[in-house]
């Protein structure tokens, strides 16, 4: 282990009862954190200290605390998972604070991603978007043998830096448009790269796309503040990779050949 | 299939708008710029160009114009209201804390560059185009006229032929684009205006014309620095050439034109008296 | 807790061994008779079959979204039965399940090293220190590799070989290549595989998905399981929900040790709660301790980090041969580097020279602990080892091993701060997965009827340890194939009449009244200490006496810590805020007093079993050499827990375990 030593922050976390509630921020002093634990731990503690005072802790999600659930949101100093690029909320180790600094703790800020409480928010609207799509229909046992179909080295490895997506919603968090692009996007690239997703490709990337603007998300500026912030390193070649797949799905969906003549 | 008409745009269908849009308006430019240069030349140069374009039928020179008209229109108006559509996003509250890991401030600040230019298109059309025969605000615009020798039945002469006086050794009047540009420009406050936008457009092109190629679809890792490299040489030639004619004005290598018959407004400076400057005489 | 409760559904009693054990386990297990490999293929048309028009009449709940649950979940909807699925997380796609690092094992023999069905079954069974059922780990076998069919149909980004074809490797103690992997996150991958799945059909209205729900308890109607009470994790409604059946897949029980693998909000919950009404937990004391994790760097630590085993293939595990040295590495003053090797004891390779750093999971656990008793140990605490890459990266240069670890090197150097390229990882053993789980027959359904049970949270295909890859293997085996073609067979025997309504059932209110009085009692406490106290003393006391090494002493001194921390925490628990709102306190303060209850099960378990066997090492029964020593003549068998009441010892019954195929040998992998 790298030596350890201890620091003290003045937090300024978001407090809000509930989704219907107002919100308001409050500041509290964490002192003696050890800089190996992570910030998630540092808010254990704050959240211990507030218990022993009989206040209610602050409310944030997490589950796995190893990076890749996805459960853990929240933004630090502006910046969804925090200032240290690559990572999640969890996986953020207090050695990257100074000693004293101020840190602002706030939900990830979206329309879609309503606050349920404090920190925590609700992202079933992604859940909603691969409802949408984000599959490749197969009954259960009716699948080939899985070396029938052989698939270029490169072609899945694409897919698998597309799969990598965590699903934790920085990316809308941190868009200035609140753009749930990068998201949709990684989960098309990964199927509408591999040959068995081929043939609901069209389909996939139209109803996608059409969930995710139900869903109220904001538009693509091509800024690439998600992909910068994206703790899987997800980028815009997907989201260009999307543009493209929808206009050729568009365009086919406009010449389709519609089949038999209706009576 | 009894898939219901939804009549919402997609958002992936606004970017491509916004993308072919902007491109009409990019390749334009390019035009623009280089009609432009002309003013490095000649005056009969650009002045026998002006007067081609003038002299377009009708049909063409309105269908021109309006196409690019409805070009702007569509691309401000979707800008508009993705703003709004990605201010509504956002959701009630906004971040208290705000901080940028990778977008560059141009790209940020696409909208504010764009109103910027909307007005000084606005500002342009009035000044060079509706009001080129009267000042405008009290701004140098005068008319004028000068005398050009035409050389031969070929090329833009013959075309000039078609109103009817084609013969090769009649001199024609027409009007003096060149000094009217000069007259402009030898005004600082004008050829300030037009520099603050040209930084302006290079900032909303900066981030527009690499951004066309991603909202299309055209962007992967390979190809982004190539894309990234084409949107820098264009800016840089685009911005530079038409920041190129105030300053030449200004800086006296664009003369005004011996041949015209419109009064010549000296270039003065702002922070001196005009009598200080060295003003390129007639 | 409510006293006088009794569980409604009582088996010990009916388990009087008859005279022969193989009919009497042939009976209780119902494993079809006949030839191993026929066996599954035999019960599949022994079911019974529900009509295609009939199923959507069938409401099946789901708890658990993981690999089994949500793979049950998919299927039984896409079969059209109406499936409810609950989970606690924000969305089904973060069960646990998704953190499974190194991969999935099948038998499909690609790599042309000799690997059949058969292999896999007697690996696993072998592995499994021959305490698992023949019958389940043949069938566990058997379907092993439709399973990564199906997942390669479902866009599984599984890694390739240049031709296109699947590439495999060799992991956690096989010998054979069949471990089929997605980088170092297969776990996630096949999850998501199973959650677009599960997508499909949520979207297609057959599944409804239920988020931040927790199951609360169990409904028992006429001594079968008809439905489950939860509390809505947002707005604290409880309520119950009526069905025709209840699948568990809600995981194993790590969590017992506070700091382990799992994700912080794993528990033993529902299981508990299903035990509560008389389901039986079977081999409670087969918890796995995963031999590569991060060590502990202190008392404000929330969670244990897995460092994938597949580590393991190029880096030696070593401590130093001196005390003195270590204490010197220990205290900053010796640079690990600078050890030269013959100072260095690479104990894995010297004690099991075949199988070396890729010895099983157990016994590289408990190889680590016995270096770190020495006092041999390098971490500041003393509880790590050396996870040395510098061989591996002079012999094939920092970026092969970059290509093959670079998200795990960047994971560690992460937490650590320290750079593993240049120095070497220190490693230490954590609770990672718990083998024990509620009892379930061949048909994976528990002792309570209607209850069937998938995943980690059943106890029955790993028997003692569970080997490297087996673990997805299995959740995804009980959810795509297992638990889709068992609980039609159920269903149709219960006939058409549908689930029982809840206005004609009292047990539906008693139970959600049972469950609020129960969180009324935890809110009412107020007391002066939290819930993560309570757990972090549980922890303590687990790790310390039922953990990688137990004795009888030990394990009933723990029995009466755990008595005494839990009337202390019945005493002065406080839970602030309110029960109707999203209270995390809450959530904790009720997964802790099922810990509470469990982890004397758990002791119990491990003090009854007097052997050594698999994840279950008893410092009595070792040979001289320190290996486990296992009694066959006693303890080949499962054992199995029925609980009789508040404050009443739990009964410990018995299904022998039956082996045609596999002789009993001692597990060397020397």
């Amino acid at each position: 282990m790298s030596e350890e030593k201890t620091i003290s922050l003045t937090l300024k976390v978001w407090r809000q009862k509930s989704g219907s509630a107002d919100g308001h921020f409050e500041t509290y002093k964490v002192s003696d954190v050890s800089t190996g634990s992570s910030f998630l731990e540092m808010l254990d503690i704050l959240n211990e200290d507030l218990v022993a005072q009989g206040k209610e802790p602050i409310a944030f999600d997490h589950d796995c605390r190893e990076g890749i659930c996805g459960m853990c949101s929240m933004t630090i100093n502006g910046m969804p998972h925090g200032p240290l690029p690559g990572v999640t909320t969890c996986q953020l180790h207090m050695r990257h604070f100074k000693d004293g600094e101020t840190v602002t703790i706030e939900p990830f800020r979206a329309k879609p991603f309503p606050v349920i409480r404090d920190l925590i928010v609700d992202r079933t609207a992604f859940d909603k978007i691969i409802q949408a799509g984000g599959f490749v229909s197969v009954r259960t046992g009716s699948a080939i043998d899985a070396n029938i179909m052989p698939i270029p080295k490169e072609v899945a490895d694409t897919a698998m830096d597309a799969a990598e997506c965590i699903g934790c919603g920085a990316c809308v968090a941190a868009c200035k448009n609140a753009s749930a692009m990068l998201f949709v996007s990684s989960k098309v690239t990964q199927l509408n790269s591999l040959p068995q997703g081929k043939p609901e490709k069209d389909k996939r990337v139209l109803a996608m796309v059409k969930a995710m603007d139900d869903a109220g998300f904001g538009n693509c500026s091509n800024l690439g503040e998600c992909q910068a912030v994206c703790p899987k390193g997800q980028t815009l070649d997907f989201i260009a990779k999307m543009n493209r797949d929808y206009a050729v799905a568009s365009v086919k969906k406009l010449f389709k050949t519609t089949g038999k003549r209706k009576a | 299939m009894s898939e219901k008409c939804c009549c919402r745009v997609p958002s992936v269908v606004k970017k491509y708008l916004m993308a072919v849009t902007g491109l009409v308006l990019v390749l334009f430019l390019i035009v623009h710029v280089v009609g432009n240069l002309q003013m490095f030349q000649a005056p009969e140069k650009i002045n026998t160009y002006a007067h081609l374009l003038h002299s377009l039928p009708p049909v063409a020179l309105w269908g021109f114009r309006l196409f690019m008209l409805l070009c702007f229109v569509v691309h401000f108006g979707l800008a508009i209201h993705l703003k709004m559509e990605n201010l509504a996003a956002r959701g009630p509250e906004k971040y208290a804390a705000n901080a940028t890991r990778y977008a560059a401030w141009s790209a940020r600040a696409m909208i504010l560059s764009g109103i910027v230019l909307l007005a000084f298109v606005v500002f342009h059309i009035l000044q060079f185009t509706v009001f080129k025969e009267a000042g405008l605000c009290g701004m140098a615009a005068y008319e004028g006229a000068t005398t050009i020798t035409a050389v031969g039945g070929e090329g833009i002469f013959g075309y000039l032929g078609q109103h009817g006086n084609a013969e090769s050794t009649l001199s024609y009047k027409v009007f003096d684009v060149y000094q009217m540009v000069y007259n402009a420009f030898a005004n600082p406050w004008i050829s300030l205006v037009y520099v603050v936008s040209m930084i302006c457009l290079f900032s909303h092109l900066s981030h527009g014309v690499h951004s066309m190629f991603q909202s299309v679809g055209l962007r992967n890792e390979k190809m982004r620095p190539i894309f990234r490299g084409i949107a820098v040489v264009y800016c840089i030639a685009v911005c530079g050439g038409l920041i190129a004619v105030p300053a030449g004005v200004l800086t006296g290598i664009i003369k005004p034109n011996p041949n015209t018959t419109a009064p010549i407004v000296e270039v003065s400076c702002p922070c001196c008296s005009a009598d200080a400057c060295d003003v390129p005489a007639k | 807790m409510s006293s006088n409760v009794t569980p409604e559904v009582k088996f010990a009693s009916k388990w009087q061994a008859v005279s022969d054990p193989k009919e009497f386990a042939a009976k209780i297990s119902q494993i079809p008779d006949g030839p191993i490999a026929g066996k599954w293929g035999k019960r599949k048309f022994e079911y019974k079959l529900v009509n295609p028009a009939n199923r959507r009449k069938y409401h099946v709940i789901v708890v658990g979204s993981g690999l089994a649950g949500g793979a049950a979940a998919a299927s039984l909807g896409e079969m059209g039965f109406n499936v409810s699925c609950f989970c606690y997380q924000d969305s089904p796609r973060r069960a646990h399940s998704i953190a499974a690092q190194g991969g999935i094992n099948a038998a499909k023999n690609y790599q042309n090293d000799g690997d059949s069905v058969y292999r896999l079954f007697y690996d696993t069974i072998k592995g499994g220190d021959f305490r698992a059922r023949e019958g389940n780990v043949y069938r566990l076998a058997e379907v092993s590799n439709a399973i990564i069919d199906q997942c390669v149909a479902q866009g599984v980004p599984f890694a390739r070989e240049y031709g296109g074809t699947l590439a495999n490797r060799s992991f956690g103690g096989a010998q054979v290549s069949r471990t089929f992997y997605a980088r170092g996150q297969t776990g996630q991958q096949l999850l998501l595989g199973a959650y677009s799945a599960l997508s499909k059909q949520i979207g297609l209205g057959t599944v409804k998905m239920y988020n931040r729900h927790e199951m609360m308890d169990l409904v028992v109607v006429n001594g079968e399981a008809k439905g489950i009470v939860t509390r809505n994790m947002v707005t604290g409604e409880v309520k119950s929900w009526n069905a025709d059946c209840v699948v568990l897949c809600t995981g194993g029980y790590g969590n017992v040790f506070y700091l382990s693998t799992n994700a912080q909000g794993c528990n033993v919950t529902a299981a508990f709660r299903a035990y509560k009404h008389g389901a039986g937990f079977a081999n409670p004391c087969y918890t796995q301790i995963h031999p590569t994790c991060i060590p502990v760097h202190g008392e404000q630590q929330s969670k244990l980090t897995l460092m994938s085993e597949s580590l393991r293939n190029d880096g030696r595990v070593w401590v130093p041969k001196s005390r003195e040295q270590a204490k010197l590495i220990r205290e900053g003053k010796l640079n690990p580097n600078d050890v030269k090797d013959e100072d260095r004891d690479y104990y894995l390779e010297r004690k099991y020279p075949s199988f070396g750093n890729l010895a099983p999971r157990d016994i590289s656990s408990r190889a680590a602990k016995e270096a770190c008793d020495d006092g041999r140990g390098v971490a500041p605490t003393g509880f790590g080892v050396f996870l040395d890459f510098r061989d591996a990266i002079n012999r094939l240069g920092e970026d092969v091993i970059r290509d093959r670890y670079g998200n795990l090197f960047d994971m560690y150097e992460n937490i650590t701060g320290v750079n593993p390229y240049k120095n070497p990882m220190q490693i230490y053993p954590a609770s990672h997965y718990t083998m024990g789980g509620l009892w379930v027959d061949y048909n994976l359904m528990s002792t309570i009827p209607g209850l069937f049970v998938g995943g980690e949270a059943n106890f029955s295909d790993h028997g003692a340890n569970r080997l490297g890859a087996s673990a997805l293997m299995q959740g995804l085996s009980d959810g795509y194939f297992v638990l889709p073609a068992a609980i039609p067979d159920y269903l149709a025997k219960c006939g058409l009449k549908g689930a029982p309504k809840k206005e004609d059932h009292p047990e539906y209110a008693a139970a959600e009244t049972a469950v609020r009085e129960r969180i009324e009692k935890l809110m009412a406490v107020k007391g002066d200490k939290s819930p993560r106290y309570f757990h972090q003393k549980l922890g303590h006391i687990i790790w310390e006496k039922c953990g990688m090494a137990r004795t009888k002493e030990g394990l009933t001194e723990a029995i009466a810590e755990i008595k005494t921390l839990r009337e202390d925490f019945w005493k002065n628990v406080r839970v602030v805020g309110d029960k109707d709102t999203l209270n995390i306190e809450l959530e904790r303060a009720a997964r802790v007093a099922d810990f509470l209850e469990f982890a004397e099960l758990l002791c119990l378990d491990a003090r009854e079993r007097d052997e050594s066997c698999g994840g279950h090492f008893r410092s009595e029964y070792a040979t001289d050499e320190g290996e486990a020593q296992r009694v066959d003549e006693k303890f080949h068998h499962v054992g199995v827990w029925e609980y009789q009441g508040e404050d009443k010892e739990p009964v410990r019954v018995q299904e022998p375990l039956v082996y045609e195929n596999v002789h009993l040998a001692t597990r060397s992998y020397k």
